[in-house]
């Protein structure tokens, strides 16, 4: 069964003199259970747009998006977000982070420490769970992101650009922790990214959304097995793959 | 130059000139008696006269209009921050009580509430409530967007939404009205008992005018230049504490 149904989605802006903008236009497909998508378009396209309608931010003109079948009225805990900016609460440590979403969910105390030390395990955040957002590296701080997104066990996890502000190093690092974590807890994940090779590495299956207005250029299964390791990005059946799927997104930066 | 003695050359030189001033004969010692005599006249005010009684008075005409003015601020501007609404039904009057100095309330503070204790209470919140309230309310809207949605995608409520989210986020700001609305508290309970009281250390500096007590009338002025120092000093330490995320460079 489809965990999320796009139908017919469409998405106007009013723009600052007053003209209206298609931003998303006619989008349907479908997302499986556990299933990793990522969404790949040129800059503008409405990628944060379809992200922030599937967390329920903002909703669609025209269409439907469902979530198990049920229309999205809303942000909810079943649909956790990752943000480029990380967002963290600077306000609260590491662990006081993690701990939010448990606490909003009525888990009891001793639970709450079992779960946090958990994904400070997972995410290797050890010796950093006293810290303040500040004091932690820019790949830390979305370590930090993302067990605090996964830590409530939400059913899909939403991701906008989530490595695009980290060096290549720490980018492939995490990209690598966020596939550990999928093998083991499953959620769907759904992914905006512009970075090809990201999409590859990482995607069941990429959506390549048009520029504006974005509308779906094509869909395209990832033909490589998991786990799949760092090495393959250097084999050469990869950056075939790769250089297909440029060639069709050159089509559209043009 | 070490920075020690760069910060105090001007203190000594002005503490010099103000004693040879004095001792030159120019100026009758009602006018300006020097600073040894003011010392002296502090250390009298300590020991012989109840000047501590008029501190503590002071102290506590600023703890309990600061008070109100803190409940009163904080919850005005968490409400107006929050709801629209609320921001239209009182946004118009207070914007136009604002600009009123709240010493120009003095008048119809006596006139309401008599000498005593009641114009200063009031006086000192009138004088906290705007920065207060303002800066509250600034804090409240300059929430990021990100962090109020990732609240939501986290499953806050209400009160999660007002008390992990809302709250700590406007803290810095919050402080900073706490801060100015302070500062002008001590201001304030001065002149109000100045002109509305028959206690406190402004009462003692006017009454000893009267008496042609000057060394006890600049007494009484560094008396109140070193609490309003140290309360504020009281205040960037407690932000410090309050606030460690805090990012200090």
């Amino acid at each position: 069964m489809a965990k999320i149904i796009l139908d017919n989605v469409s998405k106007r802006f009013v723009d600052k003199s007053k003209q209206s903008i298609q931003s998303l236009n006619n989008l349907s497909f479908e997302i499986d259970e556990s299933e990793i998508v990522c969404i790949l378009g040129p800059s503008g396209c409405g990628k944060t747009t379809l992200i922030n309608m599937l967390a329920g931010y903002i909703f669609p003109d025209d269409g439907n998006i469902l979530h198990n079948d049920e229309r999205i009225n809303g942000p909810s805990a079943e649909r956790a977000v990752v943000f480029q900016d990380h967002a963290l609460f600077s306000w609260k440590t590491v662990r006081g982070n993690i701990d939010f979403g448990l606490k909003c969910k009525k888990i009891d105390k001793v639970k709450r420490t079992e779960i946090i030390n958990e994904y400070i395990s997972k995410f290797n955040l050890h010796g950093f769970d006293k810290h303040f957002p500040h004091q932690l590296s820019g790949g830390m701080k979305q370590r930090v992101g993302l067990a605090r997104a996964l830590a409530i066990k939400p059913e899909v996890l939403l991701m906008d650009e989530p490595f695009s502000s980290l060096d290549e190093q720490t980018r492939e690092f995490l990209q690598e922790d966020l596939l550990r974590i999928h093998s083991d807890i499953k959620p769907t994940i759904v992914l905006v990214t512009h970075n090809i090779e990201e999409a590859i590495f990482l995607a069941d299956k990429i959506i390549v959304l048009t520029k504006r207005p974005g509308t779906i250029k094509t869909i395209i299964k990832v033909p490589f097995n998991r786990p799949r390791q760092y090495e393959i990005r250097n084999c050469t059946d990869f950056l075939q793959f790769r250089q297909s799927i440029w060639k069709i997104i050159r089509e559209e930066i043009r | 130059m070490k920075p020690i003695i760069l910060k105090i050359i001007l203190p000594i030189t002005t503490i010099l000139v103000w004693h040879i001033f004095s001792v030159s004969g120019m100026n009758a010692s009602e006018i300006l008696p020097g600073p040894a005599k003011v010392i002296s006249a502090i250390l009298t005010l300590f020991t012989q006269e109840s000047v501590l009684t008029d501190v503590i008075v002071s102290l506590k005409h600023v703890a309990i209009g600061f008070a109100l003015a803190t409940l009163g601020g904080v919850i005005v501007g968490i409400l107006s921050g929050y709801s629209k609404t609320i921001k239209m039904i009182i946004g118009p009057i207070l914007e136009f009580l604002r600009p009123i100095p709240p010493i120009s309330w003095i008048p119809l503070s006596i006139l309401w509430f008599g000498i005593g204790d009641n114009p200063a209470y009031f006086l000192v919140f009138l004088g906290a409530f705007f920065p207060i309230m303002s800066n509250v309310y600034f804090g409240v809207i300059s929430v990021e967007e990100n962090h109020k949605r990732a609240a939501l995608s986290l499953g806050a409520g209400k009160k999660e939404h007002l008390f992990d989210i809302i709250l700590p986020a406007a803290l810095p700001s919050i402080f900073t009205g706490l801060k100015t609305g302070l500062g002008i508290s001590w201001f304030m309970v001065i002149t109000a008992e100045l002109v509305g009281s028959q206690s406190g250390l402004g009462y003692m500096i006017q009454l000893n005018r009267l008496l042609l007590r000057t060394d006890r009338v600049i007494g009484g002025m560094v008396i109140i230049g070193v609490l309003g120092y140290l309360m504020s000093k009281i205040m960037t330490y407690s932000e410090r504490k309050l606030i460690p995320w805090r990012v200090t460079v």
